[in-house]
């Protein structure tokens, strides 16, 4: 093997053993700083397609940030305002004591 | 307590028993309590350890399914807050103070729901974390271990739904704050 072959040959290993370390850096960082837990595209976490709703009213909803406030502004924010808080409430479940209860996972009560 | 008058002899005998007993008694309790306090959560039963063995993989499947509703629902839970935050609470406190209108109430809620969101997001994460950690045990052979676990994620997740309620308190609670705006228009 010539000189330039062989440095060659170094120098492809220590890439990729630099991209290797770097990786396994990176993930460890997502993983320890708890960001893996707030990532919406983890793998197997995400809503079904069926899950999804689309709705447009209030994603297209926006509010200026200048201008007169008017009575009516006023209102159309309060209407919109409430249909958020509305959704919100729907999930008054989550997060609940009973799915890690004893009762729930079938270990019993002494 | 010096005894000086018959009047003063049980006040004299409380002294006394105060001095000698009580002293020791307190010494006691101040060693024994805390000890008491932080011994660790009672032992499962042959019964309970038993039923977890047998049934660990049906409680892990659970807990797994569990894991993954929980993540949806912080995600639905999640947007829903910054919907609230950046597209309502803000531009309209924005739009206050451009129109000269004083509103420390709702000035106060937008500091409130972004640090109360930000808490959200860290017991969230702390709370997954000790769920990892759950699953990762061995519910076969350490069913102790695992129920102990469980017991302390059972916990964060109690953390997690307070949470989830000041927020959405808040949400309400600002609602009512507009329609003192409303009438001040």
């Amino acid at each position: 093997m010539s000189i330039g072959a062989r440095n060659l040959t170094i120098l492809g290993v220590v890439v990729v053993l630099f991209a290797l370390v770097n990786t396994i850096i990176s993930l460890t960082i997502y993983h320890n700083s708890g960001d893996i837990y707030l990532d919406r595209s983890r793998p197997g976490f995400l809503p079904d397609e069926s899950e999804i709703s689309s709705d447009d009213s209030a994603t297209s909803y926006s509010f200026s940030v200048s201008g007169r406030l008017t009575t009516a502004d006023l209102e159309d924010f309060i209407e919109h305002y409430q249909a958020e808080v509305e959704k919100l409430q729907s999930y008054d479940y989550a997060f609940s004591d009973t799915p890690l209860s004893d009762d729930a996972l079938g270990i019993p009560t002494e | 307590m010096p005894f000086t008058s018959i009047s003063s002899f049980p006040f004299f005998l409380f002294h006394l028993w105060y001095n000698r007993y009580m002293k020791k008694l307190c010494l006691c309790c101040a060693i024994l309590i805390p000890l008491l306090v932080s011994a660790p959560v009672s032992a499962l039963s042959d019964n309970q350890k038993g039923t977890i063995s047998q049934h660990c993989g049906t409680i892990r499947q659970m807990l797994r399914a569990i894991q993954r509703d929980d993540s949806r629902n912080r995600i639905a839970i999640g947007a829903i807050y910054e919907t609230i935050s950046s597209k309502y609470i803000v531009p309209l406190n924005l739009r206050l103070v451009s129109n000269n209108i004083s509103q420390p109430e709702l000035l106060n809620s937008q500091t409130s729901f972004a640090s109360t969101r930000d808490e959200f997001s860290s017991a969230f994460i702390t709370y997954s974390q000790s769920f990892e950690a759950l699953l990762s045990i061995d519910c076969q052979a350490q069913p102790e271990a695992f129920y102990e676990k469980l017991v302390e994620t059972r916990a964060l997740r109690t953390k997690v739904r307070g949470l989830v309620d000041d927020l959405a308190n808040q949400s309400s609670t600002y609602q009512t704050y507009l329609n003192h705006v409303q009438e001040a228009l």
